[in-house]
């Protein structure tokens, strides 16, 4: 579809100038040398922030690859037939069905994000591919074997692991819900070079689908991916800024304890195959606020919000967290009285 | 083609958006294959995702691959916008991070902040309901002050001899004259590395500038408890070069 994509629709702006990228790879390159030259790379700080941005990044992309691949899939590959009998399906059962439809795709949060774009963008009701984006980071196998492996020291692998599938499916549910009532010209930013929903073309020639996965594969990628790079270089910046301790004095209640570990998830921005690790180390919380931290970061993190404010319209960032915060903070509150 | 449109047949001037998608990532490919090869990953990557390196290697060399040949079959050549350049200018930048600051490392600035709590033994992580094998480390040390069980079943007492390799860090709260010995362990990458430290009690008069921060050290000595759990009382304190692998998982 792309090939029809870029004829129908071309990329705005102008073109760049070959002498533009000149100017600017040599800028790139005389930065190098002068960062190098100055030794400021010597800096604790700059040390920190460039091993946890490259880091992040670097255990991202293949994910967002993988992701874009599927969105690619998705869109060149099912016949609009195969949503449209989706889209006929009553909202009371697509919703959780698409939910629970996250136990079987196995990425982080960067991966889901293009593919549930791509799903309401050919027909899924936009609540449904929200509770499949919010729901598949958390409920995926991967995900899922991490927390029982991390908590297993503590005795409480299945309790937490339990805790985390409800809560991620009740908060995927209800946010999708309530956030996904427009429609998907509405839900979703367009970008340059693509079609809108309502536009897109759905017949396609089968020499042209090649050209067409190569595109859609590519455009995913590069787009998502460097809004992946900004909110990792976010992410690190407020980790090498901010003192963990500075959140932590303030938790040992479990409703201050579990807002602060939510801030925490934010701001660490980590994959959602790792962070039980991180989690089971946060012991000054109560086990509430760790499933909070668990099942808020793969919702809403820093390099998410940049990725969400690129691809959603209307601060969907902002109404995200009006919905998660109570969720979350509600069930964790819960769970910590279940398990106490 | 509708009014406005950029085709290449009117703008030859420019760079093709293909070409430079294939372009950059195979560049993308090439630097998962030196991460991989070089054994650089692990500066960057836990053993839990060391398969990341080989696999966006492979990955990405074969979505440049399949975009080059969609470049190629395509019938129309669409000129790279300023705004895709901005886009790949921003997601290149963490390769000129990598080139500005070659070999970057966490150390006591790191360890300072990703402590969660400000006690004098940086990490707080719970005791695993198995104890590990093999030689005695940091966590081990960590976690056997914290937990009675652990430190019995992993035959870890006052008085027990080790050897251990680390950066000093100086933690809030830490005596005038002690210092601590710090690494990392991590899961799946550098942003989930926590810190674990053991505390130093080094011999001799009191002489703060000795041990400064981030300075590598292998030391052997006796544990000893506290009241913060165990401390190590070297006998021999000789300078180390940083390991390639820098953390412990």
């Amino acid at each position: 579809m792309s090939g029809v994509a870029t004829t129908e629709f071309p990329a705005l702006g102008r073109p760049a100038a070959p002498s533009a990228v000149a100017v600017a790879g040599s800028l790139v390159a005389a930065a190098i040398v002068g960062v190098r030259m100055a030794g400021i790379g010597g800096h604790p700080l700059v040390q920190s922030f460039v091993v946890i941005f490259t880091s992040i990044v670097v255990e991202a992309l293949p994910f967002i690859l993988l992701g874009a691949l599927v969105a690619a899939a998705i869109e060149v590959f099912v016949p609009q037939s195969a949503f449209d009998r989706v889209a006929r399906l009553p909202l009371g059962l697509q919703l959780p069905a698409a939910a629970v439809g996250g136990f079987a795709f196995p990425v982080c949060e960067c991966g889901s994000v293009p593919v549930a774009r791509r799903l309401i963008a050919k027909g899924m009701h936009p609540a449904s591919g929200l509770a499949f984006m919010l729901a598949a980071p958390i409920l995926n196998p991967i995900v899922l074997a991490s927390t029982v492996i991390a908590y297993r020291g503590l005795g409480l692998s299945l309790q937490m692991a339990a805790g985390r599938v409800v809560l991620g499916l009740v908060l995927a549910v209800v946010a999708g819900w309530a956030l996904g009532g427009e429609s998907a010209a509405e839900l979703l930013k367009s970008r340059p070079g693509e079609p809108t929903p309502a536009r897109a073309v759905p017949v396609m020639a089968p020499p042209a689908r090649s050209v067409s996965f190569a595109d859609h594969l590519a455009s995913d990628f590069f787009f998502m991916g460097s809004f992946v790079v900004a909110g990792a270089a976010l992410a690190a910046a407020l980790q090498t800024v901010i003192p963990q301790s500075l959140v932590a004095g303030l938790a040992r209640t479990p409703v201050v304890g579990s807002l602060a570990l939510m801030g925490i998830a934010f701001v660490l921005s980590l994959c959602s195959e790792a962070d039980a690790f991180v989690a089971v180390s946060l012991t000054q919380f109560p086990i509430g606020a760790q499933l909070a931290f668990l099942v808020f970061g793969p919702a809403v993190d820093a390099k998410l919000a940049l990725l969400y404010s690129a691809s959603f319209r209307r601060r969907f960032v902002g109404r995200l967290l009006i919905v998660a915060v109570p969720v979350v903070l509600a069930g964790s509150l819960w769970f910590e009285a279940l398990v106490r | 083609m509708r009014p406005g449109a950029v085709r290449a047949s009117s703008h030859r001037h420019g760079f093709d958006k293909h070409s430079a998608r294939a372009g950059a990532l195979g560049l993308w490919s090439l630097v998962f294959a030196w991460l991989w090869l070089s054994g650089e990953m692990t500066r960057y990557l836990g053993p839990r995702t060391f398969w990341v390196a080989p696999f966006g290697a492979v990955a990405l060399g074969g979505a440049a691959a399949v975009t080059a040949a969609g470049a190629r079959r395509s019938s129309d050549r669409d000129e790279l916008s300023a705004g895709d350049g901005a886009r790949f200018g921003v997601l290149l930048l963490p390769l000129v991070a990598m080139l500005a600051v070659p070999g970057a490392q966490l150390g006591s600035q790191a360890a300072a902040n990703k402590a969660p709590s400000g006690i004098l033994v940086g990490a707080a992580a719970a005791a695993p309901g198995a104890p590990g094998s093999g030689p005695i480390g940091f966590r081990d040390i960590y976690y056997a002050g914290q937990s009675e069980r652990y430190a019995l079943e992993r035959g870890l007492s006052d008085g027990m001899g080790v050897n251990l390799t680390g950066f000093i860090t100086h933690p809030p709260g830490i005596p005038e004259g002690f210092f601590a010995l710090t690494r990392f362990y991590v899961s799946c990458c550098a942003a989930d590395a926590i810190p674990y430290s053991v505390v130093v009690r080094p011999p001799g008069p009191v002489v703060p500038s000795a041990y400064p921060d981030d300075r590598w050290l292998e030391i052997g000595g006796q544990l000893g408890q506290s009241d913060a759990g165990f401390m190590l009382f070297p006998h021999s304190i000789k300078p180390a070069k940083a390991p390639d692998d820098p953390y412990l998982y």
